[in-house]
């Protein structure tokens, strides 16, 4: 690995935790700011964002796993987008769970059916890996 | 399918700064106010649509012993829409009064409490003889929103 390759890394590992910092800051911090829905929509609204710089990227730039070390292979750049997108989900999620407005009955009902409808729409249609794909680059 | 994901990004990143802005744009606070005996009112400062903080304490109340004080339970609603919740005000865990806060959009609401001054459990204190005080501790809950304040009482004691 050069020494290029491995300030990427850093950088990339040091981006992830800043924004998952920043993401856990913004989801505490400022329930005296904004309202419960509106933490709920802005963490969803950034969750979103993350996840589609991903897709963007993923389609836009050549990239292979930063390191070659056993472990740490899922450290690219567009993994870093959709871990990014995961954790603003998981937030957005607990910010869901803490509305006061809402019936826990309903929110358990709402994030049941959006919790399944997310891997049935993945799974009908989404496509898998192509083969090259699951191949991937020889270690 | 690339550009389409980074306008994706682009919209989702700018919905969230609006999200924001027009969110902490609105807010709604909550104040307790209490009558100074002679028809006015002496206004608790504002606080927050949060739970677990104090509000801000009106100023020393007059009252007499085993008398009522008139309380008014204050909301500025800076929402687009109505506000209606119900209240409950407790003493020492008792429920001393209740009722409803109204506020139309972009409005300020009031309601009208009254608290029994024969309900406290210590007299007024003081060293000085002509005034003495009396504290009294209130939990508010209106709807899932709980405020505690404390109120200063004055009466004058006859030596």
């Amino acid at each position: 690995m050069s020494q290029t390759v491995n300030l990427r890394n850093v950088f990339v590992l040091l981006g992830l935790v800043i924004t998952t910092t920043a993401l856990i800051f913004f989801a505490v911090e400022f329930q005296d700011v904004i309202s419960e829905w509106g933490r709920v929509l802005a963490l969803s609204e950034l969750a979103v964002g993350f996840i589609a710089l991903g897709v963007h990227l993923e389609h836009t730039m050549q990239e292979s796993a930063l390191t070659s070390k056993s472990g740490w292979g899922w450290l690219k750049v567009t993994n870093a987008f959709y871990i990014l997108g995961a954790v603003g989900v998981f937030s957005a999620v607990i910010a869901f769970i803490a509305l006061d407005d809402l019936d826990r009955l309903f929110k358990v009902l709402a994030l049941l059916a959006v919790g399944i409808g997310l891997i049935l729409v993945a799974a009908r249609f989404m496509g898998g890996r192509s083969a090259s794909d699951k191949n991937g680059p020889s270690n | 399918m690339t550009n389409k994901a980074l306008i994706t990004a682009l919209v989702a990143f700018g919905l969230f700064v609006v999200t924001i802005a027009a969110d902490a744009s609105m807010n709604r606070s909550f104040a307790l106010d209490a009558s100074d005996g002679k028809g006015g009112w002496i206004l608790g400062a504002d606080h927050g649509d949060a739970t677990s903080r104090p509000t801000g304490t009106p100023g020393a109340i007059p009252y007499q012993e085993n008398d009522t004080i008139d309380l008014r339970l204050r909301v500025e609603n800076g929402y687009p829409w109505a506000f209606s919740e119900a209240y409950s005000v407790r003493y020492n865990g008792v429920e001393v009064a209740s009722g409803t806060l109204q506020a139309d959009a972009r409005a300020t609401g009031t309601s009208t409490f009254r608290f029994d001054t024969s309900r406290l459990d210590s007299g007024p204190q003081g060293r000085d003889n002509a005034v003495k005080s009396a504290f009294v501790y209130l939990e508010i809950t209106i709807g899932s929103t709980v405020i505690y304040t404390d109120l200063t009482l004055t009466t004058e004691v006859n030596a």
